[in-house]
């Protein structure tokens, strides 16, 4: 059996998941630097895997390895940061490299909406609820964690699984589906190409016409969970506040002698 | 050019490196962040199909999943917000007492 | 030149403009950043009746030079609690964030080169509106992440506030845009631009702002908001908080914070000009209609725009000096109670006239904008509670014997 791009892959998994267990934080003893090495090499091996198959020729390409190196690394340090604030920041980073690879793809319009609906209002949310409730020193929840070994097994199994099923799959490059499969002939016979209207007219027709119910369900969920976030957070106002014996504003001060 | 696959991989370990952080992390905040990260995952998969397969349907979808994550935000925040309230500290160990 | 680049290395005309206005939009912006600081010194001193810096260089023009100066060699203090990589990298950011937001900006309309038609513009994709307002909402990462990374209580206090506040105005500010963006039908700034320029009863420029001044002024209110600006800069109240979210910096980081500021007003400017002022469109002069190509036509035209965005900046700096600061309950109560539901309805009568193919008629959007406004005013009329925000478990302030004492006297 010769070796194909997914047993490579099953390889480089196995090495980034050695990596990931030991960045995970574990109190005392974390072998944080060795883990950084292993998770390095295993990123470098996941991109040069990659790089045998596409060449880097044209701008595409180098933004492509650029920005997915950057999405992986910063998902890596949000799961490991010992810090949440660090951990808000770096899945920032990740919402920034995904939106530039949906650019890569076409896909201005949801690029844009994923900054600001991520970046400028969740992210920040969450960095203000952080920012609220910090504690002087770094509590143990976040210097330790629950079952490393078992947690990065799953997750990792799951990815070699997913992706290196995925890195045997023949269509290698390109836009080759749609000719690899006769069922999508007609698909793509009825789509036209995105460029001669815009991105955002595109995803309109399509929000507005095929999914139009989706859409106002969508609608809906949103309002109703706006009024269980609200109803959640909402602080109760005590019923019955004591009535302190209050000197009047405009006497404050004047008993004092000189006046 | 970099095609599906290459794609699909990414996305499958951003997911997976979501899943991990998930299983993994104590803090309540972390865990909802790690859950984001898996979303990342999700829509660089869902759009990579509407490309490759030339047509809008992934990227509605990615819009919806935008829906969903924000919904899932705030009424997650909300939630950890009352729970900080409750106990004072975001561990989510400090909530296992139901267990049977 | 640019015939050379082109046949040289196959970049196109268009690329090489975009660099090279690119480059000339960073340097003007910091020159002109500089000078704001120096025109609000000056301002500052008008409406106060003093002279303002007038020691260096004649009429002290050469005073942002100084400062800038100044800045660079002051000593560089991070103190010892900071979060040290955070508090390096927050003005970065800030900086950052205020500098790319030019880049969907249309400058000048469009150039003849040759056959070919150049935008003078740095980039127009197909969603340069929402760009500008992504970068926006990445505004406030420089000041939360400058905020905490202070690590001591007022900067906190002043991060905490910047979040509320930029995230309450971002939602009327996006109702304002959607204004606009529904009744022009698209989200390229040049093309909203070009859709400005013709008349109304053959003299009225049909600009935005006169077919719905409400939303117009309400921008102009969010983005006063947006930009930490007077009567809005509670995250950088100096008599409550020190200096806000950015009492821990000095020297050039400060500056940094400094600068991005004017960055963020003069972007925010440059915007609300596209979308209701017409950007570079001045009505009845050949130069400045879409169809003049020239090259002396684009300079007029990027004179143009930059003369409306000296106007909204001269407008920010006088409001700043007239107005006392708002309390910040009275900032969300403005923002929750009154802005988001007047911009809500303005949004359904957009909708509305659209269905009836009615949202270019200045009649309708204008009579829609007056019963807006009329609704507004009777029900903070009628019902309208006491706006001085006391909480009302507090008790009733009584008159005081003494005052009245004095009151007599």
């Amino acid at each position: 059996m010769t070796p194909t791009t997914g047993h490579l892959l099953y390889l480089v998994f196995a090495l980034g998941g050695v990596g990931v267990y030991l960045l995970l934080p574990k109190g005392r003893g974390s072998q944080v630097r060795a883990g950084a090495v292993l998770g390095g090499l295993a990123l470098a091996a996941l991109i040069s895997v990659l790089a045998t198959r596409i060449v880097v020729t044209n701008s595409t390409t180098a933004f492509f390895y650029v920005f997915s190196t950057i999405a992986m690394l910063g998902a890596v340090r949000v799961i490991t940061h010992t810090k949440p604030v660090y951990s808000a920041l770096y899945f920032v980073l990740v919402v920034i490299s995904v939106a530039a690879l949906l650019v890569l793809m076409q896909a201005e319009f949801l690029a844009i909406a994923l900054i600001m609906v991520y970046a400028g209002a969740i992210m920040v949310t969450y960095l203000f609820v952080i920012m609220l409730a910090q504690q002087d020193t770094a509590p143990v929840c976040d210097r330790r964690s629950h079952e490393p070994f078992l947690a990065v097994l799953a997750g990792f199994v799951l990815m070699a699984a997913v992706a290196g099923r995925c890195g045997d799959l023949t269509t290698a490059s390109g836009d080759t589906i749609a000719q690899a499969s006769p069922t999508k002939a007609t698909l793509v016979a009825n789509v036209p190409e995105s460029s001669d209207v815009g991105n955002t007219t595109a995803i309109g027709r399509a929000v507005m016409t095929r999914y139009i119910v989706a859409f106002e369900i969508a609608g809906v969920l949103l309002l109703v969970s706006m009024v269980g976030a609200i109803a959640l957070a909402k602080k109760k106002l005590p019923t019955e506040t004591v009535e302190e014996e209050r000197t009047p504003i405009g006497q404050i001060g004047r008993e004092v002698p000189p006046y | 050019m970099p095609g599906i696959v290459e794609y699909l991989i990414l996305s499958a370990v951003l997911f997976a490196l979501g899943l991990v952080g998930f299983l993994s992390r104590r803090n309540l905040i972390v865990m909802f962040l790690s859950t984001e990260v898996m979303f990342q995952g999700v829509v660089i998969s869902a759009v990579a199909f509407a490309k490759f397969h030339r047509q809008m349907d992934g990227q509605a979808m990615g819009l919806f999943l935008l829906v969903i994550a924000a919904a899932e935000a705030g009424l997650a925040l909300g939630m950890v917000v009352m729970l900080y309230k409750r106990r004072g500290t975001l561990d989510v160990d400090v909530w296992s007492s139901m267990r049977g | 030149m640019i015939e050379f680049l082109t046949s040289q290395f196959g970049v196109s005309a268009q690329f090489v403009v975009s660099v090279v206005l690119a480059l000339v939009v960073i340097g003007a912006m910091q020159g002109g950043v500089a000078y704001c600081i120096y025109f609000e010194r000056k301002i500052s001193a008008w409406i106060q009746d003093r002279y303002g810096p007038n020691r260096v260089g004649p009429l002290g023009l050469l005073q942002p030079v100084a400062d800038g100066v100044k800045f660079f060699f002051k000593e560089d203090v991070v103190p010892r609690h900071v979060d040290k990589v955070l508090f390096i990298l927050a003005p970065g950011m800030i900086m950052f964030v205020s500098l790319i937001g030019f880049a969907a900006i249309p400058w000048g309309g469009q150039l003849q080169l040759g056959e070919k038609l150049v935008n003078i513009q740095v980039a127009n994709p197909d969603i340069g509106l929402l760009y500008i307002l992504g970068v926006a909402s990445m505004g406030v990462y420089g000041v939360v992440i400058g905020g905490w990374a202070s690590n001591s209580k007022y900067p906190f206090f002043g991060a905490i506030r910047a979040t509320a506040q930029m995230i309450s105005y971002e939602i009327p500010m996006g109702l304002c845009i959607l204004v606009v963006v529904l009744t022009m039908g698209t989200l390229r700034l040049e093309d909203i631009t070009q859709l400005q320029t013709g008349y109304w009863l053959g003299f009225i420029p049909q600009w935005n702002m006169f077919l719905h001044p409400l939303a117009f002024l309400i921008l102009f209110i969010c983005v006063l908001a947006e930009a930490n600006r007077a009567p809005f800069d509670l995250s950088e109240a100096e008599q409550e908080l020190v200096g806000g979210f950015h009492t821990e910096y000095s020297a050039l980081k400060f500056g940094m914070f400094f600068l991005a500021e004017y960055g963020h007003m003069i972007t925010s400017s440059a915007l609300i000009t596209v979308l209701f002022l017409g950007g570079w469109h001045l009505p009845w002069f050949s130069w400045t209609q879409p169809e003049a190509t020239q090259w002396y036509a684009v300079v007029a035209k990027m004179g143009v725009i930059s003369a409306k965005i000296v106007v909204f900046l001269f407008l920010m700096m006088w409001i700043r000096w007239t107005l006392p600061r708002f309390r910040f309950d009275q900032l969300m109560r403005l923002a929750w109670q009154r802005l988001i539901p007047v911009t809500l309805a303005l949004f359904v009568l957009t909708v509305g006239l659209l269905y009836f193919g009615l949202h270019r008629s200045p009649v309708w959007a204008l009579s829609g904008n007056a019963v807006i406004v009329v609704v507004m005013l009777v029900s903070a009329g009628t019902v309208g509670k006491e706006v001085t925000g006391r909480q009302p478990n507090l008790p009733r302030i009584q008159e005081s014997p003494g005052a009245a004492a004095l009151a007599g006297v």
